[in-house]
């Protein structure tokens, strides 16, 4: 066998080589048996104007008409008892025709669905079968029933369903523009149908307005319905999701690749109602609410909207009934079930959520549709593991058997209650399972893993907990040490423990699985549940750089699974906040304008995960020194905050806190708002917390520093909220924090003694995180007041080590630097007067280019600048910029700032300027 | 808000992956358009706002997975009917003096190669990918995949003749 690397190496040889050079070259250096292939790709090499050249868009549109033309070659063929009359379409599956009975006994017109998959093998064909089966027995006056299917003559699967002679949804709306309330009575009707569905264990998948038609009469039939399962071809990987799947409607998990459940029904409804409200039947994940009042949403609407659509299923309705009941609810004003979607990540009122969640009797469907469709993933995965077929149809038996057993149980026990909740049902069976597990060790550890998965879905911790254990047990003893299985059941028990806070757990299981993930390249689900219980510990952990690398790699396989969706958009937050946390503020900004983009594609502008991506960009903009722009981003962001009339969520809080301090430091003309808006907001967030009313005192002496108002009213908030922060390891940073702030007023009345005793451990407390302006500023202030009146605490290393860090971080246009340099000028006046000029001279334009003309720390710069130019002998210079800076602080009100007061006492404590030679 | 321009080739994969959308439109009606159309607007639209190296370099060999999967698709289908139907053969006959019978064959040979040839030049592949189905120049994939312009040519001239050993000129 020759090599591919091989062959290469003597192609690229020979390519160079002359005509005439080649074959003697190739018999002397290349194996007999690899000379023609070589002489062939060398032929092949300088062939001109074959497809390789020419457009494949061309290419494909080609093939695409020539299966148009054919499409009429099929009428007048048999498809079991069914003839083909006419062609009524061609859609993404295939060809529709119009059909009749051959044998003419039996006038009921059908439509026949021929379709493209092709269907490859015996069992491929057992498959089909089977899952046709199920369709076949589900009969309901909302549906356009299923009443054939199998392979014809020519070996192509087809379909045959009742033919319905209606409107499509969308267009049925859009001709008759129905009023809100005919709206909600359509969406029931549809609702309704959709359940009955659920309740028969059997999902659309791929529910959209041109699968529901409105009769004549005014009724509503759904087409297709599970048929999406059956045209699915098992190739696995991206294509099969990306062919299949309407990606408008589908919902994100199944763009991830996982199964369906009727919660990705309720994501397509979901997307129906707004369409239906709004109007407008573009891409569904842009709908807009309309324009104008007539059709402004109400409220509830939107939460029930919001509900159906959220990212992640565990927050959805759980089916088309409990959607259906919550449209009723709203229509005969009782409280709903749907109250704004909060975000998932946010552990605790996840668990608490479904902990206390109500469950009603739709919730039994899932448990039953996802044992029915793990039935025949069973059966699948059996055939992938190319077992015997006897084999996996025991297998497949035992499987249902237990399913069967299940519903017993429910039966027997429960015959009076009408709505056994979804918790019960998953108790019931995982206790089974604990107490007998089935015989066959691979479907004992995947019954144990999906029910913990389950057990999970219904918030019992708990039982996820136990049933994780045993299947870790079951698959170590019984399973081969590299099984997929085994490694599924160790990843659902780390992936459990991080959702029940025991990162220690987590980390075990998770850490080793994860490399053996990637050491047999496996992707999907399990990969993203070991990704996502890892980020969870290292968030914990506080271990940022692993909580990057894992956020990223989390995003790459969402991508990779199904692009974009809003589950895709939390993830780029996350990441977004991280790397904001590292100060790598152009990565930050890209993962915070990516989940931006998600979250107004899914959601439109009017959202809280819009609102929060915003936010992001607004803080990375202004750690990063691009005030100006942060600012507006903050008013924007706030104020789409306060539209959406929710509660206020944790996010708002961090959001609202950062706009009122930005507006402070810029002297903005919202500060009192954006301040009021922070304290309200924590307050109602965190009720009465000390680390939330010491940060609203931090806040406002901020304000008052910069403005320069009753400094002894700012030092003294300053002492309450250092006081209220506590000793406590977490809140060091704030602390140090705290302390800084507390070290300007000291400056400004010159207590050196006591700025050289609190700044050496704020120094320590700023760096416990990685930001680097504050603690920079900390230094030059303690460097100031070392200079000033040297004492033990003054590092003798000090300037070198600012010098040291200013230069890494000099290339940095951030306004606060401006403040570093004041500080720095005042050491350096004494002796280096000409040094403090340049220093100056290069900071000023640049904070000038972020704060308003007139501020005071710019102000405060000219003075000390004019004070530098005036020992360093540029009289005129000196005189003429002191002068404008005094005119244009009298001018903004600011003359008496204290800031400015230590300026011009230094100044008028000058003896008179000395001309410096030559100038 | 961050506004980075997208390349000129960006809009030359997006106008040819969105002129198809529009063809299959005229073909199957309004709704079965968006899946082409939307998917490809998104991961535009998303780009240009994240404008991540990274990202830009995954729309690429994801238009090209689009591009590659529309002509399996299409190339399977034919082959099926052509396997299938042995009525009306005129029909199919006039198809066929257009060699789009052979085209199909040729196109799942291809798709067979292009996964040979990932498993042992996998850089080739990706070469393929992005010039070939997503119609990127050879300068532009060597940037996106940091290497130099010379070794992706190398890598084309290598993928080029291995292709058409294989599957045929």
């Amino acid at each position: 066998m020759t090599s591919t690397s091989d062959l290469r190496r003597w192609f690229e040889h020979c390519a160079e080589l002359p005509a005439a050079a080649r074959t003697p070259w190739i018999e002397q250096h290349v194996p007999v048996h690899a000379r023609e292939r070589l002489h062939r790709l060398l032929a092949a090499e300088a062939l001109r104007d074959d497809w390789i050249g020419q457009d494949v868009g061309e290419r494909i549109a080609r093939l695409q008409a020539g299966l148009e033309a054919t499409s009429s070659a099929f009428i007048g063929r048999r498809c079991g008892a069914f003839r083909l009359v006419r062609e009524l379409g061609q859609g993404g599956q295939g060809i529709v025709y119009l059909g009749e009975r051959a044998a003419g006994d039996f006038d009921q017109p059908v439509a026949v669905k021929l379709l493209r998959r092709v269907i490859l093998g015996e069992q491929d064909l057992r498959d089909f079968r089977r899952e046709r089966d199920i369709l076949l027995r589900f009969d309901h006056p909302g549906i356009a029933r299923l009443i054939d299917g199998g392979i014809n003559d020519d070996g192509m699967p087809y379909l045959v369903m009742d033919y319905l002679d209606g409107d499509a949804l969308d267009a049925w709306c859009l001709r008759h523009a129905p009023t809100c309330e005919q709206v909600l009575t359509l969406f029931a009707a549809l609702c309704a149908i959709v359940a009955a569905a659920h309740r028969r264990l059997i999902v659309h998948r791929d529910l959209k307005p041109s699968n529901v038609l409105v009769m004549p009469d005014g009724s509503i039939r759904v087409l297709d319905f599970g048929i999406a399962r059956l045209l699915d071809e098992d190739d696995g990987g991206a294509r099969t999701q990306w062919r299949m799947l309407t990606p408008g409607y589908a919902a994100p998990e199944l763009l991830a690749g996982d199964a369906a459940t009727p919660a990705s029904d309720v994501h397509a409804l979901g997307l129906m109602l707004r369409q239906m409200l709004a109007l407008d039947f573009g891409d569904p994940r842009r709908t807009q609410p309309p324009a104008g009042h007539t059709r402004a949403l109400p409220r509830e609407l939107r939460w029930i909207i919001d509900r159906a659509t959220h990212a992640e299923p565990a927050q959805r309705y759980r089916d088309a009934e409990e959607l259906g009941e919550d449209i009723v609810r709203y229509r005969n004003r009782q409280p709903l079930r749907a109250h704004p979607p909060g975000r998932w990540y946010r552990l605790r009122k996840f668990v608490a959520r479904h902990r206390v969640g109500v469950l009603g009797a739709g919730v039994l469907l899932l448990a039953a549709a996802i044992g029915f469709g793990m039935a025949l993933w069973q059966a699948r995965l059996a055939r992938q593991q190319a077992h015997a077929a006897a084999q996996e149809a025991a297998r497949a038996t035992a499987v249902r058997g237990f399913v069967d057993r299940m519903f017993d149980a429910v039966r027997d026990g429960r015959a009076r209650a009408a709505e056994p909740s979804l918790r019960e049902l998953v108790a019931a069976a995982g206790n089974q399972l604990l107490r007998q597990a089935p015989a066959d060790a691979e479907v004992a550890v995947d019954l144990a893993t999906l029910f913990a998965d389950l057990a999970l879905a219904s918030g019992d911790l708990d039982l996820a907990h136990r049933l994780a254990d045993q299947a870790v047990r079951d698959a170590d003893a019984q399973l081969a040490t590299d099984a997929r299985l085994r490694l599924t059941a160790h990843v659902l028990r780390g992936y459990v423990a991080s959702k029940r806070e025991d990162f220690a757990l987590a980390a075990a299981e998770l850490q080793p699985a994860l490399a053996a993930l990637d050491r047999h390249a496996v992707h999907g689900r399990v990969l993203l549940q070991a990704l996502e219980g890892l980020q969870s510990v290292e968030n914990m952990r506080g271990d940022r750089q692993a909580y990057i690398a894992l956020a990223r790699r989390d995003i790459a396989e969402r991508r990779a699974l199904g692009g974009s969706d809003a589950a895709l958009g939390v993830g780029y937050n996350n990441l977004g906040s991280a790397l904001e946390g590292i100060e790598d503020y152009a990565g930050a900004r890209a993962a915070y304008a990516a989940a931006l983009a998600l979250a107004r594609a899914q959601h439109g502008p009017d959202n809280a995960d819009t609102a929060e991506a915003e936010c992001g960009l607004a803080s990375t903009q202004w750690r990063s020194g691009r005030w100006r722009e942060a600012l507006g981003l903050m008013r924007e962001c706030n104020a789409r905050y306060r539209s959406l009339q929710h509660a206020p969520t944790q996010p708002e809080v961090y959001a609202s806190g950062k706009w009122c301090v930005l507006e402070g430091w810029m002297l903005g003309e919202h500060t009192a708002e954006a301040c009021h808006r922070a304290d309200v907001a924590s307050d109602q967030v965190f009720a009465h917390d000390a680390d939330y009313q010491g940060e609203s005192h931090q806040r406002q002496a901020s304000w008052m520093i910069e403005r320069g108002v009753d400094y002894a009213r700012a030092e003294a908030l300053l002492v309450s909220a250092r006081t209220l922060f506590g000793e406590g390891e977490l809140n060091a940073m704030r602390r140090g924090r705290v302390d800084q702030l507390r070290a300007d007023l000291l400056l400004a009345r010159g207590a050196w003694a006591q700025v050289r005793t609190l700044l050496p451990g704020a120094i320590v407390n700023l760096r416990q995180r990685p930001f680097k302006m504050q603690p920079l500023l900390a230094q030059a202030q303690l460097l100031l007041a070392c200079s000033k009146s040297p004492g033990p605490e003054c590092p003798p290393d000090l300037r070198a080590d600012i010098e040291h860090r200013q230069q890494e971080l000099l290339p940095w246009r951030h306004p606060q630097m401006l403040q570093v340099q004041v500080l720095l000028a005042r050491v350096d006046l004494p002796r280096e007067p000409q040094a403090a000029v340049q220093r100056l001279l290069q900071a000023i334009p640049i904070a000038a280019e972020e704060l308003p003309a007139a501020h005071p720390r710019l102000l405060e710069a000219q003075l000390w600048l004019a004070l530098a130019q005036r020992r360093s002998g540029e009289c005129a210079a000196a005189a003429s910029r002191h002068a404008a800076a005094d005119t244009a602080a009298a001018q903004a009100g600011l003359s008496g700032h204290p800031l400015l007061r230590v300026a011009r006492s230094a100044w008028a404590a000058e003896p008179p300027c000395v001309p410096a030679a030559g100038s | 808000m961050v506004d980075v321009p997208c390349g000129p080739e960006f809009d030359a994969v997006y106008q040819a992956l969105h002129r198809l959308a529009r063809r299959e439109r005229h073909r199957v009606g309004a709704q079965a358009t968006l899946n082409t159309t939307a998917l490809v607007h998104e991961a535009y639209l998303d780009l240009c706002r994240g404008a991540d190296p990274r990202a830009i370099r995954d729309f690429y060999a994801y238009a090209a997975q689009v591009m590659r999967n529309l002509l399996i698709d299409a190339a399977r289908q034919r082959v099926a009917i052509k396997r299938g139907g042995q009525w009306q053969r005129t029909d199919l006959d006039a198809v066929d003096a257009a060699g789009l019978g052979d085209d199909a064959e040729q196109a799942l040979q291809l798709d067979a190669a292009l996964r040979g040839l990932a498993e042992s030049e996998p850089r080739c592949a990706r070469v393929v990918e992005l010039h070939y189905f997503a119609g990127l120049p050879l300068e532009r994939i060597a940037e996106l995949l940091e290497v130099s312009l010379r070794t992706v040519n190398r890598d084309w001239q290598f993928a080029r003749a291995w292709l058409r050993e294989q599957v045929g000129p």
